[in-house]
């Protein structure tokens, strides 16, 4: 069997945290959980995950934007997939164009729109690890 | 309407008196003749608009409660006669509700009986003031720069006439003394009234082709140019000089570019309807950014229509300039309104859809333990609570802006129909927090309210409370009812609310940036609203816990003893105290906002 992946959850809905953590754990992951991006980084800090799960909007419109780039620009977490989380409607974006900036598009391995149900994220999850 | 202008005199002021009460009407004719004011009665209420119509009138002073009817009601449709009349507005009924009706409806001044003859003389010599402006100032008054706008009472100098007519300021004078033009002179100065100068050119300027197209153009609320194939405008009305905020002088004979877009090359011509019109020959529509003379943006509809000749070509393009800022604003508000409500219930819906579809999935929910499913489902049920709050508060936010709520106060028991069903009904938020409600509750507790508009305020102030309160502390609820007032105290133990945001918290959507929870920030603003509509007030306070005591941040800050704490240790709490009167008992208040 192959080892425990780790995972850890960025979301600043404490309620969502909950659920998911729960859902991921019972599905067989180890997962961390913290509400804003300073403990985010914080933890990366003491150890690297194999998936991080990132809301966009945290405290702030930008934080998920800003927090993606600088992990993504880090050499310690460049290579750890991220998989954002988002509540955006692309059909109403919320100034989603001014949030990415005139970067190209955020560099991550995969997004997943709220509300999402627990065998699909799942499912998103698998394919990210290859498991 | 007709505004005519004259010199006034004191002696020659017409104060109309519309009051039914012989012994108010005695005492205004007797002290206000003494001052020099020519003073006439009104006895019946139709009789006041033929006289606004008819005649000039220069104050009113209306009684609001004559005749048993709701006088204020005749306020606007007299604003509709002349805007300008000063309305002094006399009342026996002292009840605030009729004091903020009658102020809403623009009143100059409102009196209470009996009269303070001191008082509505001042606020006579006041009135007649305005007046006076307003005749000698006529075009101070009228300088805005909004384009759609009722021009028919507008007073122009001899300047704006020349340029709305397009003739000589000579020629105008000499037509004015003549008399062959309706003018007014004021010293040495003429003035003419638009509507009146505008049927003057109609009439005679029939059969004078040019001026009859300047009337044309004139009669467009909408910014109109006539632009030649160099680009260049060679004639212009004034509402498009008001919609680039440019005189005359400096348009014609300009490159509209250059007028328009403040740029030194033309547009591309798949972008400029100007020349687009020129080419297709066939109007052209397109939406323009427009930049006024202090660099606002002015969001446009642009529509170009190609003017021919005999044989069909195009030598000039009318361009028609029709602002659509406030469309425009009005459509981006509503698009983040929607965006953010849209967000907001993604996020709240995020936690019920993991559980509910961790709860039916057959292979996941084997492995969860009866005492997680319930807390799962708990947590799902209080997350719909929050949507369902969300979309209520939205509904009740959106038409008390519209004011298109009725306030049915009725007498009822304030414990019994109001609060205890709504602290069983935001029960599971406290349970899911392990909060504990302490309730304290005095007085007979019969007020005059409007029952489900209470429920929400109560509701909605114990829900800020569960959200914004630390898990396992106590909220303390505390009602009292007195024959004055009844007050509802909420204070829990919490996160607080920032010495800076205490005035701001009950503004719409307002919300603290890092409170790590959801909510769209209506919860207060519909508390404060429903406040209002009952004459009460909500006021927020927020400090700390020492030994249990809350303590405010003013009383913290002036109480020496306290300077050795450090704020950063201490607890902290958050009081909300809804206020309103408890109504006059025996007597069922229904009321309409």
């Amino acid at each position: 069997m192959n080892p425990q992946k780790h995972i850890l959850l960025v979301d600043d809905d404490e309620d969502f945290l909950t659920a998911t953590k729960l859902v991921l754990e019972k599905s067989g992951y180890a997962v961390e959980t913290c509400m804003s991006a300073k403990e985010c980084i914080a933890k990366l800090k003491i150890s690297k995950p194999d998936l991080i799960i990132l809301d966009v909007m945290m405290e702030s419109d930008h934080s998920g934007f800003d927090l993606c780039r600088e992990l993504k620009r880090d050499l310690g977490t460049k290579e750890v997939p991220i998989l954002m989380l988002t509540a955006i409607d692309q059909k109403y974006p919320m100034n989603f164009g001014s949030a990415a900036g005139d970067e190209e598009w955020l560099p991550v391995e995969g997004y997943v729109e709220k509300p999402v149900e627990a065998n699909v994220l799942v499912e998103r999850i698998k394919k990210l690890l290859r498991d | 309407m007709t505004t005519e202008i004259r010199k006034p005199f004191r002696k020659h002021a017409r104060i109309v008196i519309m009051d039914n009460d012989e012994k108010t009407l005695k005492q205004l004719i007797k002290s206000l003749s003494k001052e020099g004011y020519k003073t006439e009665t009104l006895a019946q209420t139709s009789k006041v608009f033929e006289k606004i119509k008819n005649e000039q009138i220069d104050i009113l002073i209306l009684a609001v409660d004559a005749w048993g009817t709701k006088g204020y009601e005749l306020i606007p449709m007299i604003k509709k006669m002349n805007r300008f009349l000063p309305i002094i507005a006399t009342s026996a009924d002292d009840s605030i509700e009729m004091a903020t009706r009658v102020r809403e409806e623009g009143v100059f001044f409102y009196a209470l009986k009996p009269l303070d003859m001191k008082e509505i003389k001042l606020a006579l010599k006041n009135a007649f003031k305005k007046s006076i402006t307003r005749y000698y100032e006529p075009v101070t008054i009228q300088k805005k720069k909004v384009v759609h706008k009722d021009f028919e009472d507008e007073i122009l100098d001899l300047n704006e006439a020349s340029k709305i007519l397009d003739v000589g300021k000579q020629t105008l004078r000499k037509l004015a003394k003549k008399g062959e033009l309706p003018a007014t002179r004021i010293g040495q100065k003429w003035y003419f009234i638009r509507n009146q100068l505008l049927e003057w050119l109609r009439v005679t300027a029939a059969g004078n082709q040019k001026n009859y197209g300047t009337l044309i153009l004139e009669t467009m609320d909408e910014g109109v140019a006539v632009v030649d194939k160099r680009l260049k405008i060679i004639s212009c009305n004034s509402a498009y000089l008001q919609a680039l905020d440019v005189p005359r002088d400096k348009i014609i004979g300009e490159y509209c570019y250059r007028v328009s877009h403040r740029s030194m090359v033309p547009c591309d011509e798949s972008t400029c309807p100007v020349r687009q019109a020129f080419k297709t020959r066939r109007p052209v529509k397109f939406m323009h950014v427009n930049y006024d003379s202090d660099g606002r943006e002015h969001y446009c509809d642009v529509i170009a229509l190609p003017i021919k000749d005999k044989q069909g070509n195009v030598f000039q393009v009318l361009e028609v300039i029709r602002d659509s800022t406030e469309i425009y604003n009005l459509n981006e508000h509503l698009n983040w309104i929607t965006s953010f409500f849209v967000h907001e219930s993604r996020k709240t819906l995020g936690p019920i859809m993991m559980n509910i579809s961790a709860l039916v999935d057959s292979k996941l929910s084997e492995t969860i333990s009866v005492g997680k499913r319930n807390e799962m489902l708990l947590s799902s049920l209080c997350s719909l609570k929050l949507l369902y709050d969300m979309i209520r508060n939205y509904i009740i936010s959106y038409k008390g802006e519209n004011r298109t709520i009725q306030c049915l106060k009725k007498r009822l028991d304030i414990k019994n129909a109001v609060l205890l069903p709504v602290l069983e009904e935001v029960k599971p938020l406290f349970y899911k927090k392990n909060m504990d409600v302490e309730t304290r509750i005095s007085g007979d507790n019969v007020i005059y309210c409007d029952c489900d508009l209470m429920k929400i305020a109560f509701s909605n102030i114990l829900n800020n409370a569960s959200k914004y309160g630390t898990e396992g502390t106590t909220i303390q609820c505390v009602l009292t009812v007195s024959d004055k007032e009844c007050e509802l105290s909420i204070l829990n133990e919490g996160i607080g609310v920032p010495r800076n945001k205490l005035d701001d918290i009950f503004d719409r959507f307002a919300r603290f940036d890092k409170l790590e929870i959801s909510g769209t920030g209506l919860g207060l603003h519909v508390v404060k609203m429903i406040a209002e509509m009952h004459n009460g007030i909500i006021r927020a306070e927020s400090g700390f816990l020492i030994q249990n005591q809350p303590v405010t941040y003013n009383e913290f800050d002036s109480n020496e003893d306290l300077y050795t704490m450090k704020e950063e240790n201490l607890k902290k709490f958050a009081r909300f105290i809804l206020t309103i009167p408890s109504g006059e008992r025996g007597q069922n208040k229904g009321g309409v906002i």
